[in-house]
């Protein structure tokens, strides 16, 4: 099970060796505004502010995005870029796809993408 | 919340074991500015909060607060100000010193929380006064402060005495008063203490016996007065 956005960002930043109010300057929020969200009291900010955590950090952006059950804006933008993704995605969620079918999915897009050289 | 008398050594020796539990647990050696933020998270493995407690809690001189199940140590927002950092480091450190000495007397209190608020009205209370004088020992280490008196002022202690006194009779302002803070900053500035006022400095001082203030006895002043600008 995932752990809380207010635990992992408080794992990550304790392993990065930055301190809360060191954090929270670097990122221009408050002490206060921080703690809440260490502490599960607010929900976690905004994918930017996230993303811009990661970067101070030094950590795996997907990771805090995850926890904080949110979309990496970049992946937004390629779904509505690439209507096929959507419309695949669309047909995940009605087909009601589950951990087995993400997996055996993601062999097969690997085997697909054999031989072809990456964009 | 009703804790046992405990020495000003034993307080001192709990202090020294926090730092000294720090130092192995994060592999590193600890001199002035004493991080006392990451003592508390990484040392004690609890959780920092900075709140407006004056309105999360109703009480209007609540500094500080420590909340035992949670394991989460909490300052007034209000003390982050950067006019307010050495208050807030020391608040830190005496909620460090709740945590180190009266967790076991929290857990046994009776509010639903298990936590203790530091307000003003309370210090003078056996437990604040043993928190302050711990958040005294950790952020100003016996070692270092001696360190730092001996490079600006040599091994002997200095003698305030009120020369003023001679001339204006015992209403006269205290000179020292004036001179305590300039003997502060300087050995803050030797041992590196950034993060302490220098009222706690001032304190520690008299406490190890480095400043004797010899105008207490000519003035009849107690020790509450002299600590109390």
């Amino acid at each position: 099970m995932t752990d809380t956005f207010g635990n992992t960002l408080r794992r990550l930043r304790l392993e990065a060796g930055v301190g809360l109010r060191e954090l929270a300057r670097l990122i221009e929020k408050s002490a206060g505004y921080m703690s809440d969200v260490e502490q599960d009291n607010v929900p976690p900010p905004s994918e930017e502010v996230i993303l811009k955590i990661s970067g101070v950090l030094g950590a795996d952006k997907s990771e805090l995005l995850k926890a904080a059950r949110k979309v990496d804006p970049e992946l937004s933008r390629y779904v509505a870029e690439e209507g096929r993704a959507a419309d695949f995605l669309r047909m995940a969620k009605e087909k009601g796809f589950d951990n087995e079918d993400w997996t055996k999915l993601s062999q097969l897009a690997e085997i697909a993408k054999l031989g072809k050289k990456d964009k | 919340m009703k804790v046992p008398r405990l020495s000003k050594a034993t307080i001192a020796a709990a202090a020294s074991l926090l730092i000294d539990h720090y130092e192995s647990a994060v592999n590193t050696t600890v001199a002035p500015p004493i991080p006392v933020e990451d003592l508390i998270e990484r040392g004690l493995n609890l959780r920092l909060g900075f709140h407006d407690l004056k309105s999360r809690l109703n009480l209007n001189d609540v500094l500080g607060a420590t909340f035992v199940e949670k394991r989460l140590i909490c300052v007034d927002a209000s003390l982050v100000e950067n006019r307010s950092r050495g208050r807030m480091f020391f608040t830190l450190a005496h909620e460090a010193g709740h945590w180190m000495l009266h967790r076991t007397y929290i857990r046994r209190s009776k509010t639903d929380e298990t936590a203790h608020f530091c307000r003003v009205q309370d210090a003078r209370k056996p437990a604040e006064w043993q928190a302050d004088y711990f958040a005294s020992c950790l952020l100003m280490p016996e070692k270092f402060v001696r360190d730092g008196f001996k490079r600006v002022f040599g091994c002997e202690h200095l003698s305030l005495h009120n020369v003023q006194e001679a001339y204006c009779g015992p209403l006269c302002f205290d000179p020292c008063i004036r001179t305590w803070p300039r003997i502060a900053a300087k050995v803050m500035e030797a041992g590196g203490f950034t993060n302490v006022s220098k009222q706690a400095m001032i304190i520690r001082l008299q406490d190890m016996g480095l400043i004797r203030n010899e105008t207490k006895t000519r003035m009849n002043w107690d020790a509450t007065l002299m600590t109390a600008f």
